[in-house]
C-alpha cells in the first residue's frame, strides 16, 4: 500500500525529470537546425534525415523513462 | 506487459498473442489488397490512383536514396515493405477498435507489442548481413577488426603490436554493434506505439471529450516519425554494410546535388 502511494507522489516528478534532458537536447538540436536552415536554405533536404534520426535517438530517452515507471507501477500494484 | 494486456494462446505448442495476430493480418491485408487495387491497371500517362501509388513509392525510393543513392535500389523492396507495414500497423492502432470486445486484452497496434518491433528488427540484422556478404563475400567479416587495420597501416613493427596490444578489445565492441542495432531499432520502435496506447488511455480517463483528440494528433505524427526512423535506420545499416570503399569518392558530390533537384523527399 505505501509503495502505492509513493508512486503515486513520485510519477509526476519521475516523468517530469525524464523528459529534462530529452527536452534540452530536442530543444538544442532543434535550434541548430532552424539556424542552419534560416542561413543556408538549400541545405534543409541534406539535413532532414539525420534530424530525423537524431529525434527518434532523443525521443527514445524521454520515453525510456516514462515506460520504466509504468512498467514499474505496474509490478507494484499487481 | 502484464497477462490481461494479450489474449494468449497457443499454437504448435508455442504460446502467441492472439490480438497482436489479427492487428498484423489485418495490416497485412490492407497493404495487399491496397497494393493490388492501386496498381490495378497502371498506365503511361498515370490515372488519380497510379499518382497516389507512384507518391508512395517516391517516399519509399526517397528513404533508400537518402542514404545509399542509386544503391540503394537493390534494397528498396525491403525498405519500402517495412516502411509501409509499420506505418499501417502503427495507423491500424489509431482506428476505434478497442471497442470490439475480446475474451482477454483488447486490439492495440501490432507494435505496441514487443514481438513484432524484434522481428522487424532481426529482419534488419539477417538484410544486412545478407547485403553485406553478398558485396563483400567472406571480406566482409573484417570490419569487425574496424580501427585495426588504419592504425597498423604504415607503422614500423613495434607500433602496430603496441596498437593491436592497445586496441583488441574494438572487436568486441564492433561484434556488440550487431546485437545493439536491432535492439535499440526495436526498443525505440514499441516504446513510442505503446507509449501512446497508455497516453492515451489516461488522456480518456482523465477528460474523455477534448484530450483523446489531441493525443491522436499526436499519435498520428509520432506514427508516421517511427515508421520513417525504423525504415531510415535500417537503410542506413544496410549501406554502411555493403559499402564499396573504393568508388565512393568521386562521383559523391554530384549525385548528392542531383538528389536534392530530382527526387522528391519528405522535407519538400
Amino acid at each position: 500500500m505505501e509503495s502505492v502511494v509513493a508512486l503515486s507522489y513520485g510519477a509526476p516528478l519521475v516523468v517530469g525529470l525524464a523528459t529534462i534532458g530529452p527536452g534540452i537536447g530536442l530543444g538544442l538540436m532543434a535550434a541548430a537546425f532552424f539556424n542552419s536552415t534560416a542561413r543556408q536554405p538549400e541545405i534543409q533536404g541534406k539535413l532532414f534525415v539525420p534530424f530525423i534520426i537524431t529525434l527518434g535517438a532523443i525521443e527514445l530517452l524521454g520515453l525510456l523513462g516514462f515506460a520504466t515507471f509504468f512498467l514499474i507501477s505496474l509490478k507494484a500494484t499487481a | 506487459m502484464s497477462e490481461s494486456h494479450f489474449w494468449e494462446s497457443t499454437l504448435f505448442g508455442l504460446p502467441i498473442h492472439v490480438n497482436t495476430l489479427i492487428m498484423v493480418f489485418a495490416s497485412m491485408g490492407v497493404l495487399l489488397l491496397g497494393a493490388k487495387w492501386l496498381t490495378a491497371s497502371l498506365k503511361l500517362v498515370p490515372s488519380r490512383k497510379q499518382m497516389v501509388a507512384e507518391s508512395i513509392y517516391c517516399v519509399c525510393r526517397s528513404i533508400t536514396y537518402a542514404t545509399a543513392e542509386e544503391r540503394g535500389d537493390k534494397f528498396l523492396h525491403y525498405i519500402g515493405g517495412l516502411f509501409l507495414f509499420i506505418l499501417t500497423c502503427n495507423l491500424m492502432g489509431q482506428l476505434p477498435l478497442k471497442l470490439i470486445l475480446l475474451p482477454q486484452g483488447e486490439l492495440i497496434a501490432a507494435t505496441g507489442d514487443l514481438n513484432v518491433p524484434a522481428a522487424l528488427a532481426l529482419c534488419t540484422l539477417v538484410m544486412y548481413f545478407f547485403f553485406g556478404l553478398k558485396q563483400k563475400g567472406f571480406k566482409y567479416f573484417s570490419h569487425y577488426l574496424s580501427p585495426l587495420p588504419i592504425m597498423v597501416k604504415g607503422q614500423p613493427l613495434i607500433g602496430q603490436i603496441a596498437f593491436i596490444a592497445f586496441f583488441w578489445p574494438f572487436i568486441f565492441l564492433n561484434i556488440l554493434e550487431d546485437f545493439t542495432r536491432p535492439g535499440s531499432l526495436m526498443i525505440r520502435l514499441f516504446l513510442n506505439i505503446l507509449v501512446g496506447e497508455i497516453l492515451s488511455g489516461i488522456a480518456m480517463t482523465v477528460a474523455p471529450l477534448g484530450l483523446p483528440i489531441a493525443v491522436i494528433l499526436l499519435e498520428l505524427l509520432v506514427a508516421f516519425i517511427q515508421a520513417y526512423v525504423f525504415a531510415i535506420l535500417s537503410s542506413v545499416y544496410i549501406s554502411l554494410m555493403s559499402e564499396d570503399h573504393d568508388d565512393h569518392d568521386e562521383d559523391h558530390s554530384h549525385s548528392a546535388l542531383a538528389h536534392h533537384e530530382g527526387t522528391p523527399t519528405l522535407a519538400s
